[in-house]
């Protein structure tokens, strides 16, 4: 159980995040500028934040961000274009790439495991899109961290390729049994990972559901004006 | 120069501190009017390549700007060739063997090699200082006051703030012993607004990518610089070159301190043609100017590492 109870201010933007987040896919809807990047960099440890986080009864608020339980995919910019695939992925392990045996076995399956083997000495310049996220996913594996933040990794991608991340993520989810934090713009996505879905409005949780209200016939009250009117006629 | 004949000559030190100080102050009233008038310089950088597309033009113009072209060359290149004009006249050789010049080689490497290597160190203790207060509560101020404190060379001229530093160190008892390195110190600083300017784009860039990827990581200190180094050494040893030309070239700090030991390659050549020596002269010109690019192009290959970076292009 992540425990949340976060206040964060930043000019005229105030912010205070109070939530309980369980094991599973946890989605984060709500309209651009309303705070769900913010939330997540505070869990992070990118923001400094007021308040309490606990995770397992341990508080996470006093550690700097690598001492954090926590892995995290970014939009972009997630890998080192001077660092190989390998290294790119190794650098989840030690910093300062200097692997044992038993470590780099470890990059390699995780390499395996999403696809990459082949790719293990290219640089990521020469990676599609895909490929590139799919390497960030491989660092997730061999963090082995319970905690995953997505912060709307997969939208610079086509819907199809998008589609197949996103049930990598929920694999890797199911079988590490990690506490993700997706964030997206589309609903469509949380409805693809299923799990549960919060719904951020200025700075604070309005909502915190199962994934199933977003395909009720009548949206429930408090989706109702973030889905808007067009979108329940495309969710029957 | 009034500055300096008050020291030099008179050797009034009040005359020369009250000059510098009025000097920094008309020099500041400057600065803050040219600041509070200019706007805001905003950059934005992108690491996509630039993409070149087919410039439509006639054929007239294109002879338009092949004969402009033809007219800057023409009136650009000769005074280059001209410079090396008297390699090929015996008094070259003659001039070579003078032990004056060779020691003022000695003494101009002996000034720009530290000077380049300070100045380097507050560049780079700059820049990681500013790009860590980048975008943070409170500290998001300073990386654009921190620039400006590097500029602030431009304002004040380097020999008043040399003045300054060499009546400083005379207070604290060092006397005429400390001229070395005062020359060293403010050459060092002089060249400071353009390393600033050679390795901010790049440092800011790294930072603004990549903090929270170093940061959810823990990459920090030495892991972090042996990541960033053959991203960053293009910078540093193009900021190196400058610091180390500045200093081999400069002429206005050496000429107040210079001493008879202490005479490096400019003030060697003002002597000469101060005495009509202009063949010599000339000579010293040609070793200075080889002196330059033979340092600027040695940065470039060694700090640069341009061989590293073409053989990580060419593994893409």
């Amino acid at each position: 159980m992540l425990e949340i109870n976060l206040q964060y201010d930043w000019e005229n933007f105030h912010a205070h995040y109070c939530v309980g987040i369980s094991k599973g896919v946890t989605t984060l809807l709500g309209g651009s500028g309303e705070g769900k990047s913010t939330l997540l960099h505070l869990l992070g440890g990118f923001l400094d934040g007021r308040g309490e986080l606990r995770f397992h009864e341990e508080s996470l608020l006093s550690l700097p961000a690598y001492e954090r339980p926590i892995s995290t995919l970014f939009q972009s910019d997630n890998l080192f274009p001077q660092l190989t695939v390998f290294d790119n992925v190794a650098i989840g392990l030690s910093p300062s790439l200097a692997l044992t045996a038993d470590q780099k076995d470890k990059v390699l399956w995780a390499l395996e495991k999403t696809q990459l083997a082949d790719k293990a000495d290219r640089f990521p310049q020469a990676l599609s899109g895909g490929q590139a996220q799919r390497v960030a996913i491989a660092r997730v594996l061999v963090r082995r961290k319970p905690i995953l933040l997505l912060d709307e990794p997969f939208s610079a991608l086509d819907p199809a390729l998008r589609e197949e991340m996103l049930y990598l993520v929920n694999d890797v989810t199911l079988e590490l049994g990690l506490t993700t934090l997706l964030v997206s713009h589309l609903p469509q996505e949380a409805s693809l990972v299923g799990g549960r879905v919060l719904l951020i409005e200025h700075g604070r949780v309005a909502a915190h559901e199962s994934v199933s209200v977003l395909s009720q016939d009548v949206a429930h009250p408090l989706f109702s004006h973030y889905l808007g009117a067009s979108n329940r006629s495309t969710n029957p | 120069m009034a500055i300096y004949q008050a020291l030099r000559f008179e050797f009034d030190l009040n005359k020369a501190s009250f000059l510098a100080l009025l000097q920094v102050l008309i020099c500041t009233l400057f600065a803050v009017i040219v600041y509070r008038l200019a706007p805001v310089n905003r950059q934005d950088m992108s690491l996509l390549s630039i993409k070149s597309y087919a410039l439509k033009d006639s054929f007239l113009s294109k002879i338009g700007d092949a004969i402009a072209l033809l007219c800057a060359f023409v009136l650009v290149i000769p005074p280059f060739l001209a410079i090396f004009d008297p390699m090929f006249s015996p008094i070259f050789l003659q001039a070579l063997q003078s032990k004056a010049l060779w020691n003022a080689v000695f003494v101009s490497l002996q000034i720009a090699i530290p000077a380049a290597m300070v100045s380097l160190f507050l560049g780079v203790s700059f820049g990681v200082l500013a790009r860590f207060c980048m975008a943070r509560q409170y500290l998001h101020i300073l990386p654009s006051k921190l620039e400006h404190l590097g500029n602030m060379i431009l304002m004040v001229p380097g020999l008043v703030i040399a003045t300054g530093l060499f009546l400083f160190l005379r207070d604290l008892g060092w006397g005429l012993g400390s001229s070395y390195w005062v020359v060293v110190w403010v050459n060092a600083v002089m060249a400071l607004p353009f390393v600033l300017r050679a390795l901010m784009p790049m440092m800011y860039q790294q930072e603004r990518r990549f903090r929270n990827l170093y940061l959810s990581l823990g990459v920090r200190a030495g892991s972090r610089w042996r990541l960033e180094w053959p991203l960053l050494r293009p910078s540093i040893a193009q900021a190196f070159g400058y610091a180390l030309l500045l200093s081999l070239g400069d002429m206005g700090v050496i000429a107040l301190f210079g001493s008879q030991g202490l005479v490096s390659l400019p003030l060697y050549l003002f002597q000469l043609i101060g005495s009509y020596q202009l063949e010599e002269g000339a000579c010293v010109a040609v070793v200075l100017i080889l002196l330059c690019l033979a340092l600027f192009f040695c940065s470039s290959f060694f700090i640069g590492g341009r061989k590293a970076i073409g053989a990580l292009h060419a593994r893409n």
